[in-house]
């Protein structure tokens, strides 16, 4: 590390770390942006569905939905060379135990002005018509995590942001009017502005734990990887509305992901602080069996040609949401702004394109 | 018994409705869990709890936390045992699916029912050992079991209970009947006929949903031969049509009497002539009526006319390898 006071201190080196420093870099003198693990993206902004929200998936949050249409277009203007999409999308509504039918959903779309309209036969046909109402051709898009993750570094470079990867908060501290921060491998570094975006470990930073009050849930989340049958590898298809599957191409690795609400959760908990276990320590002790078979098993009732996926992988990672959007479609994101030595601000976003409501919220502020 | 290789990736679902089963729901379950454990690799216990009134809902959800695989569905309103099972078959995702009544079978029969299906059957039913025990209740069996053959050429065989295994594409064409809640004794049998059964004892826990009746019992049985086959239909407008022929015959003959016989007595004409009449056109009616009701269920399409049981493809290898032999000297015609 070149200096030890820095203007802004970002922490955690996701897509919403490195985006918010690459930001704030021109509004700060000296940005430093410190990770725990050997690179960027390890953990939620690599393991997950690789979609770009186009707003479809949230029917019954309006304002979630129309958010995520209006940053999608943001998304695929900015990162062009991240985006996938030469794949079809499709969304089938099921027929029972659905949240909504097909022609709410229909009119939902118009409402948001995404883009929707009856699949083709031939997709169309791919279906169990029993348990599937219908099926739409609707444009979203995924993306690729690790090309996403190169510009995010180039972006860095550029701004003359210092990247300090093996770096670990090991504790926060105040010293007079600004924070004091020690890092692994025995560094410590002084600033004003620290920027908490370390997702799941948001209320685990020893010394930050006053800052970050709101609680969260977590969940062990299984993402399983397969080799998708022949008809199924130029398409991407979420079944709505409730416990169904979801599966899309995988970027990274060329093959497809499969999600499933009722086993993709593993466990949960909920996050109160420090006195809750990190949840880091909580997935590094978790026996990882696969629920990949139930997962596929269970939506081949809705797609008969899964029968010929092949199970390659799963990625277990944690996932964070806010407790009180437990029942709802709300996905908003958290900023919760503490001011005390220096400022404090604890951000936490479920969706890669949170990221320009984050943005906006900071230029709002003053930033 | 350790898994057979075949076992590795088959998915098996355990499937038991439950009703006001606090009692013995959380040691039925372990069992299971233990039983089923050893034997495959692959398994969901998929419980359906019929609106209970007690403990049951709490005690299972607390076992959820201890013990995997468990998937608990309830129901919004007291159905019965049947239609539990129909929720509980469609909701169930396995390769192979095991029904048990929770409060009269044994647990320990799971294997014995694998066996069987390894061995090549698709349906497996329990039945009871106590079958053909004399008495009005099992004579009225048998006769229904009879008419239902004669009805639908089907063969069940007597005596079977709630255990049941059935491969996946029984319960797809199982799944596929509006009416399967009412049909479940014996929907299976149309599905497929490679079928075996395995003799047992039934026990008695307690439990919400009891025995069945005996009026239950012969209602049941009247539905099912009713819904099964549309033969009975058929005999009805035959029995119309005879009926009315007849009644067009002693019309005719009322006629002939009263045109040809010289001293008839006042008021027999008027009284049967009508008579006639009005049956003639009521059986025929009814005859029409019959027929358009044929029709209507054929083309409501609620039972799936026929379903595939087996498959198989012409192999190209032996074709490919005669395109490309060439006999002869110089003689390029096909042979």
């Amino acid at each position: 590390m070149s200096e030890t006071k820095f203007d802004a201190v970002v922490i955690g080196g996701g897509f919403f770390g490195c985006s918010i420093a690459a930001y704030l870099k021109p509004h700060f003198g000296s940005v430093l942006l410190v990770d725990r693990e050997d690179q960027l993206f390890r953990h939620a902004s690599y393991g997950n569905q690789a979609r770009i929200h186009g707003g479809y998936h949230y029917p019954r949050s309006l304002h979630t939905a129309y958010r995520s249409r209006v940053n999608f277009q943001s998304f695929v203007r900015d990162f062009p060379e991240a985006v996938v999409s030469s794949f079809t999308k499709l969304y089938p509504i099921a027929r029972n135990q659905s949240k909504v039918t097909a022609r709410q959903f229909e009119r939902f779309c118009r409402i948001i002005g995404a883009p929707c309209k009856p699949a083709r036969p031939e997709h169309v046909k791919l279906f169990n018509p029993r348990l599937i109402e219908a099926v739409y051709e609707v444009t979203e898009y995924a993306f690729n995590s690790d090309i996403l993750r190169d510009t995010m570094r180039r972006k860095l470079e550029e701004a003359n942001v210092e990247v300090s990867l093996n770096s670990a908060v090991e504790r926060v501290q105040r010293h007079g009017s600004a924070w004091r921060i020690f890092l692994a491998g025995g560094a410590e570094v002084e600033t004003n502005y620290i920027f908490n975006c370390t997702y799941a470990g948001l209320k685990h930073i020893p010394g930050l734990e006053p800052h970050c009050r709101t609680i969260l849930k977590h969940e062990i989340a299984e993402m399983a990887l397969i080799e998708p049958p022949d008809e199924i590898r130029d398409l991407g298809i979420t079944v709505m509305c409730g416990s169904f599957f979801s599966t899309m191409p995988f970027p990274p690795r060329s093959l497809h992901t499969l999600s499933h609400v009722r086993y993709t959760p593993h466990t949960s908990w909920i996050d109160s602080g420090l006195d809750s276990p990190d949840p880091y320590e909580v997935m590094k002790a978790y026996p990882k069996e696969t629920k990949a078979w139930h997962m596929l098993k269970d939506a081949q009732r809705y797609l008969p040609a899964l029968a010929r996926a092949r199970v390659v992988d799963s990625l277990f990672e944690v996932k964070t949401l806010l407790v009180r959007n437990e029942i709802d479609d709300g996905r908003p994101i958290l900023m919760e702004r503490s001011e005390s030595a220096g400022t404090v601000y604890s951000i936490l976003g479920g969706k890669i394109d949170n990221i320009y409501d984050v943005i906006h919220r900071l230029q709002a502020d003053g930033l | 018994m350790s898994a057979p290789p075949a076992a590795f990736d088959t998915f098996i679902s355990i499937v038991m409705p439950v009703c006001d089963a606090a009692q013995h729901i959380e040691a039925n379950i372990r069992e299971v869990d233990r039983t089923v454990r050893g034997l495959f690799r692959h398994y969901e216990i998929v419980l359906v709890d019929d609106s209970s009134r007690d403990d049951t809902v709490r005690i299972v959800q607390e076992l959820q936390k201890k013990v995997e695989n468990i998937q608990l569905y309830c129901l919004n309103r007291r159905s019965g045992l049947d239609v539990a099972m129909v929720a509980a078959l469609d909701n169930s995702i396995g390769d192979f699916v095991i029904t048990l009544n929770s409060e009269r079978d044994p647990i320990s029969l799971i294997p014995q029912l694998w066996e069987r299906a390894q061995q090549g059957a698709e349906v497996v039913c329990g039945v009871r050992a106590d079958r053909f025990q004399r008495g009005v209740r099992s004579g009225v069996n048998r006769l229904f079991y009879r008419a239902f053959e004669a009805t639908t050429g089907l063969r069940v065989p007597p005596g079977i209970s709630d255990l049941r295994l059935y491969s996946r594409r029984v319960v797809t064409f199982i799944t596929q009947n509006n009416d399967r809640h009412l049909l479940l004794k014996v929907l299976p049998f149309f599905a497929s006929h490679s079928v075996a059964t395995v003799e047992y004892t039934p026990v008695r826990r307690g439990g919400g949903f009891g025995d069945r009746t005996r009026s239950t019992d012969i209602l049941t049985g009247i539905t099912i031969l009713l819904a099964s086959s549309i033969r009975p239909l058929r005999l009805l407008t035959l029995m119309a049509m005879v009926a009315s022929s007849l009644s067009l015959l002693f019309a005719v003959y009322v006629l002939a009497i009263a045109l040809l016989k010289q001293h008839v007595v006042e008021g027999w004409v008027s009284l049967a002539l009508p008579m006639a009449v009005m049956f003639f056109f009521i059986c025929t009616i009814l005859g029409i009526l019959s027929e358009y009701i044929y029709m209507l269920s054929q083309q409501s399409g609620n039972r799936p006319v026929y379903s595939i049981v087996k498959e198989s493809t012409s192999s190209a290898l032996e074709i490919q390898r005669k395109l490309n032999v060439v006999e002869g000297s110089g003689d390029f015609s096909n042979r």
